[in-house]
């Protein structure tokens, strides 16, 4: 079978047009030439789905099959205008189309990759705008996070901020004292003196 | 029989090889703390709280020097030298200096040094050499320091493998829990002393305050009955005229815990129970009319311990 009959057998496939003969005969075909005809299916098969406006935006996470149409675009087949219309994450891609020629197949891949994340994370922003509510409420509890953690922080390892100021001024003061004298009498040298960096002294304030 | 005596052999001079191992690490440890010149940035952790410091180490004929500038937080720069320590604080235009007596304990080397308290080490932590890894995009050698009971912290140090310089620090409870964790995110060891950058002019109208008002005493009225094995006194002063007014400091040669007593009269709010700041805890008691403050790098247990068993000599 020629490429070009095959083609036409791989498209009536995707149109269900063909009969349980043909398919089996097709399916035949496909086994000797696995990857070239793989490729060939991956290609028609979303074509077949443009056509039939059947588009899933799964199709756009796969990244084989951008790297097919990234690399296709020396020869633009129908998809490309079409994909740019159903799918506005992918505009990307036709932004980076003009570096990506002259790139080696790594590095097309790579930079698609790239860009397939990039919908991904446009598609991700699509969906969460649909739930706006969800969203607000996010970003706060997030921020709220941040406050407790940092009281957190400060209640567990500035434990003395419990204590009254002149308590800690007075803890500060043994603080720096201790640590001036732990760093030349230990091994550890300068890190008691570090620790009391962070030390906020009200000495002779 | 043979064999068990070879294989008896074999273990043998494997565990010296390690002990000689640990112990060459050791002293470079310690030559590359004294010796070394260096700058880079050291980020501490404790809980949540990142914290992040440019630490500079000039070594120079005579003299040896470190600057501390913290980059988060309160602005603060700490400068040590031999004989002195001066604390910067921009915000409040004041300095402060602790020379004379006060600094005697910073006369010499800025680290104390092996190997005068390696076999002291040894009796209370179990030193062991661990895997390669990398640390400011150094080889380092990890060496972790296990306590031998309950009341002191445990350590995990990675050793540049080219210095010995100490890059990364862990301190862990009895739990093997990190309390906090020191690193330097990137280092430049130096041939010579580092630039000293601090713009002195600028400080010429800093509010200057010296800190000396302390005198060493060489007999204690004050005795702690309850310490940890290991833990010596290591130095003594008197902090003021009236009585009692002491600071203590003992150490293991890892860990110090300080002691203070302070007269009931001083003006402040009693100090009583427990208060941390990161790994490092502190334990305030009343006894015989005083104040008694134990602060140290070590579990709470131990400065209660010695808070609380802290008397006059009678």
């Amino acid at each position: 079978m020629s490429k070009e009959q095959n083609n036409e057998q791989l498209s009536a496939l995707l149109d269900s047009a063909l009969d349980e003969q043909q398919l089996q005969s097709f399916m035949q075909d496909l086994k000797r030439d696995p990857i070239a005809d793989a490729e060939a299916s991956q290609r028609y098969n979303l074509i077949g789905d443009v056509m039939r406006d059947e588009l899933d935006q799964s199709s756009f996470m796969d990244i084989s099959s951008a790297v097919h149409r990234a690399i296709e675009k020396e020869a633009p087949h129908n998809e490309t205008p079409v994909v740019h219309r159903k799918e506005q994450g992918f505009n990307l891609a036709s932004l980076f189309s003009s570096w990506v020629k002259p790139l080696t197949g790594m590095a097309v891949a790579a930079s698609v990759a790239m860009v397939t994340l990039l919908t991904f994370n446009t598609i991700q922003s699509t969906d969460n705008a649909e739930q706006p509510a969800q969203l607000a409420q996010s970003t706060p509890i997030e921020r709220v996070n941040i406050d407790i953690s940092r009281n957190v922080q400060v209640t567990s390892t500035l434990d003395i901020s419990k204590k009254s100021p002149e308590q800690q001024k007075q803890l500060n003061e043994y603080m720096l004292k201790h640590s001036g004298y732990a760093s030349q009498s230990t091994m550890q040298g300068m890190m008691p003196y570090v620790r009391a960096a962070d030390v906020k002294t009200h000495e002779k304030n | 029989m043979f064999k068990i005596v070879f294989l008896l052999f074999l273990s043998l001079t494997s565990l010296a090889v390690s002990a000689s191992e640990v112990d060459d690490w050791l002293d470079k440890m310690s030559v590359a703390m004294k010796r070394q010149n260096y700058q880079g940035t050291l980020i501490i952790r404790q809980d949540d709280n990142l914290q992040a410091i440019k630490v500079k180490q000039g070594v120079e004929v005579g003299e040896s020097w470190q600057t501390l500038e913290s980059q988060t937080g309160e602005d603060q720069i700490i400068i040590r030298n031999n004989d002195s320590v001066t604390s910067i604080f921009p915000a409040k235009k004041l300095i402060t200096v602790s020379t004379g007596k006060d600094a005697k304990a910073n006369k010499g080397p800025l680290h104390s040094g092996l190997p005068d308290n390696r076999d002291k080490l040894k009796q209370y932590y179990v030193l062991k050499l661990g895997n390669e890894a990398r640390v400011a995009n150094k080889v380092t050698q990890i060496m972790q320091m296990t306590p031998r009971d309950n009341h002191r912290y445990g350590y995990t140090f990675w050793l540049d493998k080219s210095s010995g310089l100490l890059l990364k620090c862990d301190l862990l409870n009895n739990k093997g829990r990190v309390l906090e964790q020191q690193m330097y995110s990137e280092i430049e060891l130096l041939s010579s002393a580092p630039l000293n950058q601090i713009d002195e002019s600028k400080l010429l109208n800093f509010k200057k305050v010296t800190l000396s008002n302390k005198t060493d005493i060489t007999s204690n009225t004050w005795v702690v009955e309850k310490m940890p094995a290991g833990f010596t006194l290591i130095r003594s002063v008197k902090t003021d005229k009236q009585e009692p007014a002491y600071h203590m400091v003992y150490s293991d040669g890892m860990a110090s815990v300080s002691v203070f007593i302070e007269p009931t009269n001083v003006n402040m709010k009693t100090l009583k129970g427990r208060s941390s700041m990161g790994p490092v805890n502190a334990y305030s008691s009343y006894s015989n009319g005083a104040y008694i403050t134990a602060i140290g790098e070590v579990p709470e247990s131990t400065v209660r311990m010695i808070a609380q068993s802290t008397h006059p000599v009678h």
